[in-house]
């Protein structure tokens, strides 16, 4: 049941892309998302109302919460039906604040360098990271985040995953990982741990049984829609 | 694992905006249309789970449909090409 962090070299490919493998991953993380959600959804009505237990208050919206739960489990059920028999449902995405404007950004410079006419809506785009994330860290201080890597600007990725508790950070950014030959790379802060992989390592060694040939990115819309069937 | 759905992260509306890129209104709109779950505070702040919003984007916006519109306009582009973009 591993909790990931993926980095903006991956997940634009993945989200932008729709023949290719990272896409075909993102589908594995839709899954997980829905997944995740039809079990767990639920039980935050209980923690919603421990929490108005403690602090006093009124909960609201518990019809929203099962037909989310609902839409969830409808969703979980479709991509088990369309995915190969044995496709892991329990690969669970955390993104970040500063993650998500990071992609957002990205989204804006690659479609321009590209010439991609008409581009790609950064805020659409970004509501697909948003939306198989099972959770998600607060934007950091910039000061407040420890020298990890090489680079600088590498260090919040790193940091989101250590934060968020992720078993897995997977990016193909050299100061990231930057042995390619070994493909992975630990850090650690404090009591948390996060190994650090590339792409290909990550399919190589941690999804190498995945049928991969028989998913296709291009059904994403489709799963999708499959949860709101009953809008 | 990050967080549990017994003790779920609660965000306030301008936390709940901040993580999606919206507006504190949109936010507001959700709560008073009852599309998202939130604990109603007795000073009259809310919190939200962060789980539940998260979920609520497939049922708030048409992520299929907006995925149709990215994938039509990047369909000239390649994988490798994107990669290689962002390097």
């Amino acid at each position: 049941m591993p909790f990931v962090v993926v980095d903006t070299n991956v997940s634009l490919p993945a989200t932008l892309i729709s023949t290719g493998l990272m896409r075909k991953f993102w589908v594995l993380l839709a899954f997980g998302a829905a997944a995740y959600r039809a079990e767990h959804l639920q039980l935050e009505v209980d923690g919603l109302e421990a929490q108005a237990t403690d602090v006093g208050g009124e909960i609201h919206g518990r019809q929203a919460l099962k037909r989310l739960a609902t839409q969830a489990d409808q969703a979980r059920a479709s991509m088990e039906e369309l995915l190969p028999v044995g496709t892991p449902s329990d690969w669970f995405a955390i993104g970040g604040v500063d993650l998500f404007s990071e992609y957002e950004r990205k989204v804006e410079e690659v479609a321009a360098k590209l010439r991609v006419d008409p581009p790609p809506d950064p805020a659409q785009a970004r509501r697909q990271v948003e939306a198989v994330c099972v959770a998600a860290e607060a934007s950091f201080d910039p000061a407040d985040v420890p020298s990890l890597t090489a680079d600088s600007d590498d260090d919040l990725i790193v940091w989101t995953a250590l934060s968020g508790g992720a078993d897995l950070l997977i990016s193909d950014d050299k100061h990231v990982v930057p042995d390619e030959a070994a493909g992975s790379n630990s850090y650690a802060a404090g009591d948390n741990t996060v190994v650090a992989v590339r792409f290909g390592y990550l399919i190589d060694n941690y999804l190498d049984e995945v049928e991969w040939d028989r998913i296709d990115g291009r059904m994403l819309p489709q799963l999708y829609r499959a949860g709101l069937a009953d809008r | 694992m990050p967080q549990t759905a017994a003790a779920p992260k609660l965000l306030t509306v301008a936390q709940a905006a901040s993580l999606l890129a919206v507006s504190e209104k949109t936010v507001r709109r959700w709560i008073d249309d009852e599309r998202i779950p939130y604990l109603r505070l007795p000073g009259g702040g809310y919190r939200i789970p962060q789980g539940a919003l998260l979920a609520s984007l497939g049922g708030n916006y048409a992520l299929g449909d907006e995925l149709e519109e990215i994938d039509a306009r990047m369909a000239r582009v390649t994988e490798d090409e994107v990669r290689a973009a962002l390097e």
